[in-house]
């Protein structure tokens, strides 16, 4: 008996305008979407490709291993193709030396602002606001419709279970909604693979994950259909309650639940962050100087009184201490600069995770909310990735700058090429400059390696919302059932 | 006769679960707009106090002038911003000046908070370009087919109604029912702003009206887009289907496919490419200079701080020299990357105006100052700032700023130095583009919205004048 019901269900359904409509809607957007994606994505490896390979070159022309500087750059996610999320939101690369903390910045969507007026479309997108609107088309009159035609109290006058009756509906309309989208979707995915982006292993796991939560997502929204179909009497009255339901949970609930989280904890700029930092980098610097002339006014006690040749046999035996004790003394200043700015960082980082937990928490009362962080988790492109590469770029600065230290070490005395001045009573102010050495050897430098999230890392931090999203439709559904059971069918 | 068929209109409307339900959730959404917007303006008002505050902290307790180092500005939130995002949200803030060279932007709230970029925020180009236009498609898809397969539409014409009228009638009374009512929720929303302690001037009283203005428009161009599908369809269900289509292709789909299109033909250079070509000159000009460097004499001198002196002007004189041709090239870089920025936003913005929710949407960010001349005009409202921020500081200190090496001397018997007042800072005072200049950049989408109400109007009433009313 259901498999009749099914099969009248989706026959009514496949027979009518509205299903061939929307079939051609979602197939053109579909390959819309996915096609953007593989340009973008495609545009932003060029762009990555060619900006690291730039930093490398000025890298390899460097002459010194002092105050050396490079740049992490984030690479492009293979999945943003599906769903983009913050990628183009975020900073696409961070400095690495001693005195600048890490941060990300130089978005896609800061440098080129026109791409941030009508943003991006992605698969991520038209699943949570289209085809949700879809689900709610074909699901609006599944129950009052039939009443309103007078066919319900007919199928029922047969001995008809209600169950059997209210499943057979969200199956037909389930199907017909999701089978159709499946050829756009394989067609999407040839295209994706033709345009030649490469997905390994882990990425189709994550992309089979994604489309898992997309549909149980919609499946939600077929469920509620049926539910407020078998709740009002009229189609039209179902109908507007679903549009009213629509807005506010995909459009409305999220923005209002982010909202409310940065009013209840607030969190400082990083503007005004990076004041205070400066404020103590200005404070330990005058410290340094005031350290400094100590040890030169201690050195020149020494050499006075000397002749010249005592007292240039005096620097030779002591320049290599000297440097060493300058040297130990401006590192002992970047570190505890990078130790009060990364302490600065934390604090913030910490008020503002207090304040994305909240954001997260309220929104999550939303399928809609429930549903996009989920998608985003899966294919890494989540708020989550600012703190992620920043935390791997902060490691990477450790062993950039360590190596740095250590071939400057090993480079001794000749790779000083700076600047040198020196006041004496009897050859007055003399001043040098250092000779110009060879192009330092990089090829041994760190790499700064992306951070790629595993399937099971992502997997599990989806979880929650996953099994949100479950709860969500089947409550639609022993809700949708419930109401049923005591429908009027006249 | 006009005025009984709005009248009939209008009570049709107002009486309906749909009108109550609809103007409900929007006028909630309104209010909750212009709240929200009102918050979100305080708190980045405190902000940006906050950020200024610390900048000029840090330089407390300098006794040199030459040791101010980083002074940052910050590109200030606008009240209007909060109303209509635009792109405020994506270009960087702050900018750290070194009395000399190119500016760049930094640190922009997307990029800071990314949880925000997830699902933006709630503005009115969001509310009238997502949720009116859906609205108003549902109160006029019907408008025609849904009276005629009612029965009622052949019952009004057996009577002698002109048709023009009729069709005339239909529209105001659409408009007027569900338009006005709107206004109560805008009005309070604007009186909000105000008891929340958001002043606005009175440009920017003129700029909002015309938002509004532009909101309504559009509005009405929905309602008359639903009113003509309603004549050329004879089904309720198959014009609100092809309404639907329509709104997905306008809303969601040209907009986007025009800035891709553009963003293929039009090949911008990108920063990358140019900062490193920038940083190869920099190279170039710098090993020149050492040889220069090199061939500096002291004369034999013993006055260190003479030395100092003669040294500090020799390195502020090359300094110049190779600022002024770094600034050359940077210039000339910078102006073929914006001519072909502008080249590529010229196409996308003029193909994306075959959507009228781009052209909406065109409108209020552009009214609103948050489009995307935004960037550029604080770039060069920062570079402004600059040259005052060069000239007080090389009257403070004899030389110009970010000379890239600067000498201090010390020694035991000098006086204790006064400490600097980071109050003697010239202030860098933001001004937003003129309001006739706003007024002039929307005219262009405002007219095109009057346009495509027209358009779909005359399209709806030439094909109702041959409607079969049975």
């Amino acid at each position: 008996m259901i498999g009749t019901l099914i099969e009248k269900e989706l026959k009514y359904i496949l027979m009518g305008p509205k299903f061939a409509v929307t079939f051609l809607i979602c197939a053109v957007l579909i390959l819309l979407s996915l096609f953007i994606g593989v340009q973008d994505y495609k545009a932003s490896m060029r762009r990555y490709e060619a900006a690291v390979a730039l930093n490398d070159q000025h890298l390899a022309e460097k002459t010194s291993w002092n105050h050396l500087s490079t740049r992490a750059f984030r690479r492009p996610e293979a999945m943003q193709v599906f769903a983009v999320g913050v990628a183009n939101d975020l900073g696409r690369f961070s400095g690495v030396d001693a005195r600048t903390p890490v941060r990300l910045d130089h978005s896609v969507y800061a440098d080129d602002p026109l791409f941030a007026v009508f943003r991006f479309l992605d698969l991520g997108f038209i699943f949570q606001v289209v085809l949700s609107l879809f689900a709610v088309l074909f699901t609006y009159n599944a129950i009052n419709g039939e009443r309103e035609m007078g066919t319900l109290k007919l199928t029922l006058a047969n001995d008809i279970p209600r169950t059997q009756f209210v499943l057979a509906k969200f199956a037909g309309s389930w199907l017909a909604l999701v089978i159709p989208l499946l050829i756009p979707l394989l067609l999407g995915l040839l295209m994706v693979l033709g345009l030649g982006v490469s997905l390994a292993g882990v990425h189709w796991a994550k992309l089979t994950a994604f489309f898992g939560v997309s549909l149980l997502y919609l499946t939600f929204f077929v469920a509620l259909g049926v539910l407020v179909s078998g709740l009002t009497r009229h189609a039209s009255a179902s109908f507007l309650i679903l549009l009213v339901i629509w807005v506010s949970t995909v459009l409305v609930a999220p923005r209002v639940g982010m909202m409310l989280a940065a009013k209840i904890h607030p969190a400082p700029s990083v503007a005004e962050v990076d004041g205070q930092i400066d404020a103590y980098n200005k404070e330990r610097w005058d410290t340094y100087m005031a350290e400094l002339e100590t040890m030169w006014q201690r050195r020149s006690a020494v050499l006075e009184g000397l002749d010249d040749e005592a007292r240039q046999a005096y620097r030779d035996d002591h320049e290599w201490e000297w440097m060493e004790e300058g040297d130990n003394a401006r590192k002992a200043v970047e570190a505890d600069q990078q130790a009060f700015a990364q302490k600065m960082q934390d604090a913030l980082q910490q008020q503002k995770r207090r304040q994305e937990g909240l954001a997260l928490s309220l929104s999550r009362f939303s399928p809609a909310s429930v549903y996009l962080h989920a998608a985003m988790n899966l294919a890494g492109t989540h708020a989550g990735m600012k703190h992620r590469y920043e935390t791997a770029i902060r490691a990477y600065q450790q062993a950039f700058l360590a190596h740095a230290d250590e071939m400057k070490k090993q480079s001794g005395l000749n790779s000083h090429n700076g600047f040198s001045i020196s006041v004496s009573s009897d050859g007055g102010v003399q001043m040098s400059m250092g000779e110009e050495s060879q192009t330092i050897d990089v090829s041994t430098m760190p790499r700064f390696l992306d951070p790629v999230p595993s399937f099971s890392t992502v997997f599990s931090q989806s979880t929650m919302d996953m099994l949100l999203l479950l709860a969500f439709t089947a409550a639609a559904l022993i809700g949708a059932y419930a109401v049923f059971m005591r429908y009027d069918v006249r | 006769m006009l005025k009984l068929i709005i009248h009939k209109e209008l009570r049709e409307i107002i009486a309906s679960p749909k009108f109550v339900a609809s103007f409900a959730v929007t006028a909630i959404l309104i209010l909750l707009t212009f709240y929200v917007g009102a918050q979100n303006h305080r708190l980045n008002v405190s902000r940006y106090e906050a950020a200024k505050t610390a900048n000029l902290r840090k330089m407390e307790g300098l006794t040199d002038w030459m040791r101010v180092n980083n002074h940052r500005i910050f590109l200030p939130p606008q009240p209007l911003e909060s109303l209509v995002n635009g792109v405020s949200n994506d270009i960087g803030r702050t900018t750290t000046l070194h009395g000399r060279g190119e500016l760049t932007a930094q640190s922009s709230r997307y990029n800071e908070d990314p949880l925000f970029a997830v699902f933006r925020f709630l503005d009115l180009d969001f509310v009238f370009q997502i949720v009116l236009s859906l609205f108003a498609i549902l109160f006029a898809f019907d408008a025609i087919n849904g009276e005629k397969e009612r029965g009622t539409l052949r019952l009004t014409f057996a009577n002698d109604v002109p048709r023009a009228t009729y069709m005339l009638g239909k529209w105001i009374g659409a408009f007027l029912s569900v338009g006005v009512p709107l206004l109560i929720p805008i009005l309070l929303g604007t009186l909000m702003l105000p008891l929340m302690g958001v002043t606005l001037s009175g440009a920017e009283w003129v700029r909002l009206a015309l938002i509004v203005l532009a909101g309504l428009l559009y509005f009405g161009l929905f309602l008359t887009l639903a009113l003509c599908f309603s004549v050329y369809t004879h089904r309720a269900s198959n014009a609100f289907l092809g309404l639907l289509v329509t709104w997905i292709l306008v809303v969601m789909i040209i907009p986007r496919s025009a800035v891709l299109l553009a963003g293929h033909a039009v090949d911008v250079p990108t920063v990358d490419a140019l900062a490193f070509q920038k940083a190869q000159q920099r190279s170039q000009l710098w090993r020149e200079d050492r040889e220069k460097m090199r061939n500096f004499s002291t004369l034999g001198a013993s006055d260190a701080e003479k030395v100092m002196q003669r040294f500090n002007a020799f390195m502020s004189e090359l300094s110049d020299a190779r600022q002024e041709k770094m600034d050359a090239l940077a210039s000339q870089l910078n102006s073929q990357r914006r001519l072909k920025q502008n080249a590529q936003a010229r196409l996308a913005l003029g193909l994306a105006r075959l959507s009228p929710s781009a052209v909406f949407s065109l409108a209020a960010s552009r009214l609103a100052d948050t489009d995307l001349g935004m960037k550029s005009h604080y770039l060069d409202e920062a570079t402004g700032y600059q040259s005052s921020y060069a000239g007080f500081m090389k009257e403070k200190t004899g030389m110009n700023m970010g000379s890239g090496m600067v000498i201090f001397t010390t020694g035991g018997d000098e006086e204790e130095e006064k400490a600097i007042n980071p109050g003697e800072l010239p202030v860098f005072d933001y001004t937003p583009t003129p309001l006739t200049e706003a007024i002039n950049g929307a005219a262009l989408d405002l007219g095109l919205l009057v346009i495509f109400n027209l358009l779909f109007f005359a399209g709806a009433f030439v094909r109702f004048m041959r409607y079969d009313v049975r």
